[in-house]
């Protein structure tokens, strides 16, 4: 097996280089300053971003722009597989997963939407994206399948199949995507389990540290949504909860379902196990439960990014972090603009990026 | 040139009426290098510093936000000069607020039109999406999409071409039928689902009567798809309409949004003059440094401006450093030296009063630079480049100096090129001092001083020494001015420090020119070098006592037992004469990579003639050892190029400056018009 350096030395230095050229906190303050959308547009300029204001100002149309986000997200992992070897290559690609999972349940949400639930998708069928993923499938003949059985086919070839073929029939039945999006979640974290292990010794307990992170994150999330739109019963959510050995575990998560604000036990619970979470939420205003509890967890997955950054250069640290960090500042970028276009007030916006 | 610009300060009291005139009159004047009232250690906890106008705030984020709609406009909107609205006044902040959000609104009301048309032409793309899926299936297979509608029936074939034109404008594809029958016509229209009812909706008020589906062969296809196509040029057209009523908007406002740009600039610069006031209940206090050449023209302004009612005095910096106030320094020079004042900024401001090192820069970048890329040919062609690069930076009014920084260099490489006879690596012309190319290649040189590598390695030490020499007269010089004669006399880099050099120089030629056999005599060794040594030893002990002497004694110095304090003499002195043995060594042998890299760029054109040769044993016109050659000069020009001008760069600041520059200025930065 190669050593660190040989692995790490290139991309590292390559991805540290592109940390650099992140919007600065100016650049997104002068955007949340902006009197209008248009004007929000101006201090992405000179950024990877400047493309935004270029499509904008061509059509006009916001979604055509924020469709070149998610698609920004997608091709920087692509870039990076290209540029590693393995072991690190299958760590990438099992990373990319999670935008290419994001992609692929909005694929089947339109479709859901339009042959489940009758409603019209044609507006919102435009701006989904069509561009180079990991495993291929035709969004096209997905979106016209008259059925889950060319739905199913149509994932014949990715490693979707099983879990769509699986879960599909019963959730056009319940009606509701939930237990199909939570499969498609675990599928996607045992992936990047099974990609961890291959990583060098030094590597894997940073990556399972990263792992631990988002699968708690994934799970308190889970448990405001179930708890809030779903109004399930403690005993009905484990099926719904990811399992992961150094996560918080489904034990301590059903004794705080059972909690009155989620939030505010989840805050305390992630609090023991990540230490300076504490000064995060003393910030937070815990009326606004939700936001403020995505606010939170955003920022701690950052906490987590910027430790890695200082950590060993010759790490998987680096690579992680930057994916961290790079979809924190698309989400960042996307709050921003949707805000302008909705007009919310510029302290609104702050409360929310 | 040589010193930095002498300064002086200005002390003036006006009336509290007059204080938007002399602002207005200082912004002017431009030569304002104002002073926070809490700087003064005498007055400054007296008096209040002028309150900070609110509507300054305001102005200065209109004045973003005007930036902000130029930086929008598609051309280059000329701004006029601010300083002709230095003293007009400006219109109210809700004006031109109102002004902007109506600017603003304009270009939404455009971007809202593109957006109308945008999402035509992807409902289009998607009809053609779903078109081509299903091409070969006709319209049962239609019936199934989730997302298109096919209607078939008839018109009155009167009201065809109205059909047509109302149509035209939605994202709708009609295959009209073969023929006209009984006044009517059959169409199939192919549409969204969403848009369905709005469609027929509009058919409707034409006669509309749906009738059973036919079945839509290829040919019919081609057409829609052919309709689709024309519909998608139609709405592309529009939308470059909309880009033109977006330039329209900024041609017929944009010179009118450079204009209030204008005036809020200088509103906003008057403004940050009068912030820096300080004030008592009747009069306003300004305190600044100006340039001492321009205090006549400062002080006519301020009594023009303030009827004679003002009361003015200029202080010397002596005086000034007394209330705790440090100078700024700026530094003048000619234009052509500005590529070398940018060198020296970057390393850091000199101190109020101290030599300006630019023109010493300038002749010792370009000398080493010369030693290190001695071709004429390559020079020219750096000459070449770096005109071509400064006429473009002027084209884009950005930074010249780059590109004169190049020029300048071509012109040493072409010089020494010259005086080494090299032209492109060839020895076309004699050299009119040493044949460097033949020395590094080996061949025999019999005439002249410059035999060898060896010779070639000595002028570099020497050069080396009469830089650095350079350095110790200009820092003496320096602390002379300063009047800071213990260290002039007894520091390291003072004169006991230069004597040292100077004897190691001598000591160190004479054992080379006794064969590395013999050393100077004993007792001219201990009065060369062993005499200065322990004057070095004097300088600790002497600078306590002139501290103590002035009281201005360290506080870490004032509890210090004896004993204690001549450990630290011992110690400083012991420090003293490492730094003075070994860092004028390492200093002054540094320079021999002066020496490596004519040698490199030798080397590097000797490889690559040989590899030519290689190719082409015959020496007849090759086309393969040409293209080398060629590849090989532009090797050479790019990396020697850029090793040579790293080199001189770090020779200057790491091995010059570091023996009298001291980079710790402020620089001085008057509130002026002209800045951006």
């Amino acid at each position: 097996m190669k050593s660190s350096l040989e692995l790490y030395s290139y991309i590292n230095a390559k991805l540290k280089t592109r940390l650099d050229l992140f919007i600065k906190k100016e650049n997104l303050n002068n955007a949340i300053q902006a009197k209008t959308l248009i004007e929000s547009f101006l201090p992405l300029r000179s950024t990877p971003f400047e493309i935004l204001e270029k499509i904008y100002s061509s059509t006009g149309d916001l979604k055509m722009a924020e469709a070149e986000l998610f698609a920004m997200e997608l091709n920087a992992y692509l870039e990076v597989i290209s540029l590693v070897e393995e072991p690190l290559t299958s760590f990438v690609r099992a990373l990319a997963r999670g935008p290419e999972i994001e992609h692929v349940k909005n694929t089947i949400r339109l479709w859901f939407d339009a042959h489940v639930r009758g409603r019209s998708i044609d507006d919102r069928t435009v701006y989904c994206y069509r561009g180079p993923t990991i495993d291929s499938f035709n969004i096209n003949k997905i979106l016209s399948a008259n059925n889950t059985d060319e739905v199913i086919q149509e994932f014949l070839n990715t490693s979707y199949f099983a879990v769509i073929k699986e879960c599909l029939p019963n959730v056009v039945k319940l009606g509701t995507l939930f237990e199909l999006e939570t499969a498609l979640d675990k599928l996607y974290y045992a992936l990047l389990e099974q990609a961890c292990k291959n990583l060098p010794r030094s590597d894997i307990s940073i990556a399972q540290k990263f792992i631990a992170l988002d699968v708690d994150i994934e799970n308190i999330a889970s448990l405001v949504r179930l708890n809030t739109f779903l109004g399930l019963c403690n005993t009905d959510i484990e099926k719904y909860l990811i399992q992961y050995e150094d996560a918080v575990s489904v034990k301590s998560l059903k004794t705080l379902y059972a909690s009155e604000n989620i939030p505010a036990a989840a805050l305390v619970l992630l609090g023991k196990k990540y230490a300076g979470l504490a000064s995060l939420w003393s910030r937070g205003d815990l009326s606004s439960k939700l936001a403020t509890l995505e606010r939170v967890l955003r920022e701690m997955r950052n906490m987590e990014a910027r430790k890695l950054l200082a950590g060993n250069p010759f790490s998987i640290g680096i690579i992680i972090a930057y994916f961290i960090l790079l979809g924190d500042e698309i989400v960042s970028v996307r709050t921003i603009l949707n805000a302008k276009y909705y007009g919310l007030s510029e302290e609104r916006i702050r409360s929310i990026v | 040139m040589i010193f930095t610009v002498p300064m002086k300060l200005l002390y003036a009291a006006i009336l509290a009426k007059d204080v938007q005139t002399v602002s207005d009159e200082l912004l002017k004047l431009g030569v304002l290098d104002a002073v926070s009232v809490r700087e003064l250690s005498e007055i400054g906890t007296k008096l209040k510093a002028q309150e900070q106008d609110p509507e300054l705030d305001t102005i200065k984020e209109l004045r973003r936000r005007v930036e902000g709609f130029l930086q929008l406009a598609p051309m280059r909107i000329a701004r006029p000069d601010p300083s002709v609205y230095v003293g007009t006044p400006v219109p109210s902040s809700k004006d031109i607020e109102k002004q902007f959000d109506t600017f603003a609104s304009q270009i939404t009301g455009i971007r809202e039109r593109q957006k109308e048309i945008q999402e035509q032409i992807l409902k289009l793309d998607e009809i053609r999406r779903q078109i081509e899926l299903y091409k070969a299936g006709g319209t049962e297979i239609f019936a199934n999409s989730a997302f298109l509608t096919v209607k078939s029936g008839t018109v009155n074939e009167s009201s065809w071409t109205a059909v047509e034109k109302a149509l035209s404008s939605l994202p709708v594809v009609i295959i009209p039928g073969e023929q006209a029958l009984n006044n009517t016509r059959f169409i199939v229209v192919v549409m969204l689902k969403r848009d369905e009812s709005r469609v027929i909706a509009l058919l409707q008020k034409y006669g509309w009567s749906e009738q059973i589906k036919q079945a839509i062969d290829t040919t019919a296809t081609a057409n829609s798809l052919a309709d689709l196509e024309n519909k998608r040029k139609k709405l592309t057209a529009t939308l470059d309409e909309c880009a033109q009523s977006f330039n329209r908007l900024f041609e017929d406002h944009g010179s009118e949004l450079a204009e209030i740009w204008s005036k809020l600039r200088a509103a906003e610069l008057s403004g940050a003059i009068r912030s820096s006031f300080a004030k008592t209940a009747s009069t306003a206090l300004i305190t600044g440094w100006i340039p001492e050449k321009d205090m006549d023209r400062v002080e006519k302004g301020i009594r023009t401006a303030s009827n004679n009612c003002c009361y003015i005095e200029w202080l010397t910096v002596e005086d000034a450093e007394k209330q705790g106030l440090k100078p700024p320094t700026e530094i003048k020079n000619p234009h052509v030296l500005a590529p070398f004042q940018t060198l020296v900024t970057n390393y850091g401001v000199p101190q109020y009063g101290a030599i300006d090192p630019t023109a010493f820069v300038a002749i010792s970048y370009l000398t080493m630079f010369g030693l290190m890329f001695g071709d004429a040919g390559h020079g020219l062609v750096l000459c070449i480049a770096g005109l071509l690069w400064f006429l473009r930076s002027k084209k884009n009014n950005s930074s010249t100096t780059l590109g004169l920084l190049i020029v300048y260099c071509g012109i040493s490489a072409i010089i020494s090129g010259l005086l080494f006879g090299s032209i492109f690596g060839y020895a076309l012309l004699p050299p009119l001092w040493f044949p460097y190319h033949r020395i590094i290649n080996g061949e025999p040189v019999t005439v002249g001083g410059v035999r060898s590598v060896y010779d070639i390695l000595g002028i570099t030490i020497k050069f080396g020494m009469i830089v650095l020499g350079t350095g110790l007269i200009l820092n003496w010089i320096n602390l002379a001015r300063k009047k800071n004669w213990i260290t002039l006399v007894f520091d390291k880099a003072g004169l006991v420090g230069g004597w040292i050099y100077a004897a190691g120089a001598w000591v160190a030629f004479y054992f080379v020119n006794h064969n590395y056999k013999a050393l100077p005599p004993v007792s001219s060794l201990l009065f060369l070098l062993i005499v200065p040594t322990c004057l070095l030893a004097l300088k600790a002990p002497l600078e306590h006592i002139a501290e103590k002497k002035h009281g201005s004694q360290h506080a870490s110095h004032v509890h210090e037992s004896r004993a204690m304090r001549y450990m630290n003499y011992f110690m400083e002195w012991i420090v003293s004469i490492l730094e003075v043995y070994s860092g004028y060594l390492a200093n002054t042998l540094s320079f021999m990579r002066v020496a490596g890299l004519g040698i490199a760029h030798v080397s590097l054109m000797t490889a690559f003639f040989q590899i030519a040769n290689m190719v082409n044993p015959t020496h007849g016109f090759s086309i393969v050892s040409l293209i080398i050659l060629i590849v090989g000069n532009v090797l050479v020009i790019a990396l020697e190029g850029l090793s040579a001008g790293i080199q001189s760069l770090r020779l200057n600041y790491y091995e010059f400056f570091s023996k009298y520059f001291n980079g710790t200025g402020r620089a001085y930065s008057p509130i002026t018009i002209k800045a951006k």
